[in-house]
């Protein structure tokens, strides 16, 4: 049992996101991941929290027409040259 | 055959800080595909995305003396280009998107810093891939309130840091995550019926 008092399940939300961009100091991090290993319930939310951040990040890229750039600079070139 | 997995040539930044109009269009060949597909993920319209694309990168050129080097050049491009997508966008704005109070009942709940809901797991493998699954995840984050959707499109759907996020929008990492962390609850909300049921009843 660490000698703080153990974070509640409102902490654990709240530091959700810093968890998981890796950037919880490390006295934290490990009162966070002790929790994690107690509680069901938050368990369930960390899992359903990731499946979602998955699915937004395996959402497919748009494709890109290939002649977009030159497209693009053909624009750029002609409003350069009116400056 | 050329070697796609070619990096682009790199930009010459300063020389490009300093009119190389070269050096400028090896930046936009470069930057070309992310803010497009940026713009895209964030209009839905793909000539919308264009024009707002190409402003970009002539107000980026027009006003590159007023960069100040606090970030990367590209990120400050991403900026302007972020601008201009928000006023293209309010011009336009079919549906209204959700308002704070709705996302307020999409956050967990809790008693006593206890949660009041059950959360059953989801085995995400093989999720993310399922068509219904795609479309019903773009459709979540349409209907986010806009300022909630940016730091999704940017942080989740573009793969930004929290630290690039947070320059594009102007915004301190704090409150990137803050806003990133109410609206992936919010889309957890919405997306969890989905999670659970197979493809049939979906």
């Amino acid at each position: 049992m660490p000698r703080r008092a153990m974070l509640t399940c409102k902490d654990v939300e709240r530091f959700l996101v810093t968890y998981l961009d890796d950037d919880l100091d490390e006295a934290m991090r490990r009162r966070f991941e002790w929790h994690l290993r107690r509680c069901r319930v938050c368990t369930g939310l960390l899992d359903q929290y990731r499946a979602t951040v998955e699915a937004l990040r395996r959402q497919p890229a748009p494709p890109v027409p290939p002649a977009l750039a030159e497209q693009t600079l053909a624009f750029l070139r002609e409003e350069m040259d009116e400056e | 055959m050329p070697d796609r997995s070619t990096e682009p040539p790199a930009v010459d930044e300063a020389a490009l800080l300093r009119g190389d109009r070269q050096a400028f269009e090896a930046f936009v060949r470069r930057e070309t595909p992310r803010l497009y597909r940026f713009l895209l993920r964030y209009l839905h319209d793909e000539d919308e995305a264009r024009s707002v694309m190409q402003e970009t990168f002539l107000q980026a050129w027009q006003q590159r003396t007023g960069f100040e080097g606090r970030s990367k050049f590209s990120t400050w491009v991403f900026g302007i280009g972020v601008n201009l997508a928000r006023t293209a966008l309010r011009k336009r704005r079919r549906t209204e998107p959700m308002e704070e109070a709705d996302l307020d009942r999409l956050q967990p709940h809790f008693r006593q810093g206890l949660h009041v809901g059950r959360f059953e797991r989801v085995s995400p493998l093989d999720l993310a891939e399922r068509a219904d699954v795609q479309q019903r995840v773009r459709a979540a984050v349409d209907e986010l309130p806009e300022s909630y959707r940016e730091v999704v499109v940017l942080r989740d759907l573009q793969g930004l840091s929290t630290e690039e996020a947070a320059e594009v929008l102007g915004l301190s990492r704090g409150n990137v995550r803050v806003r990133l962390h109410r609206a992936r609850q919010a889309l957890r909300a919405l997306l969890v019926p989905y999670f659970a049921a197979t493809p049939e009843d979906a």
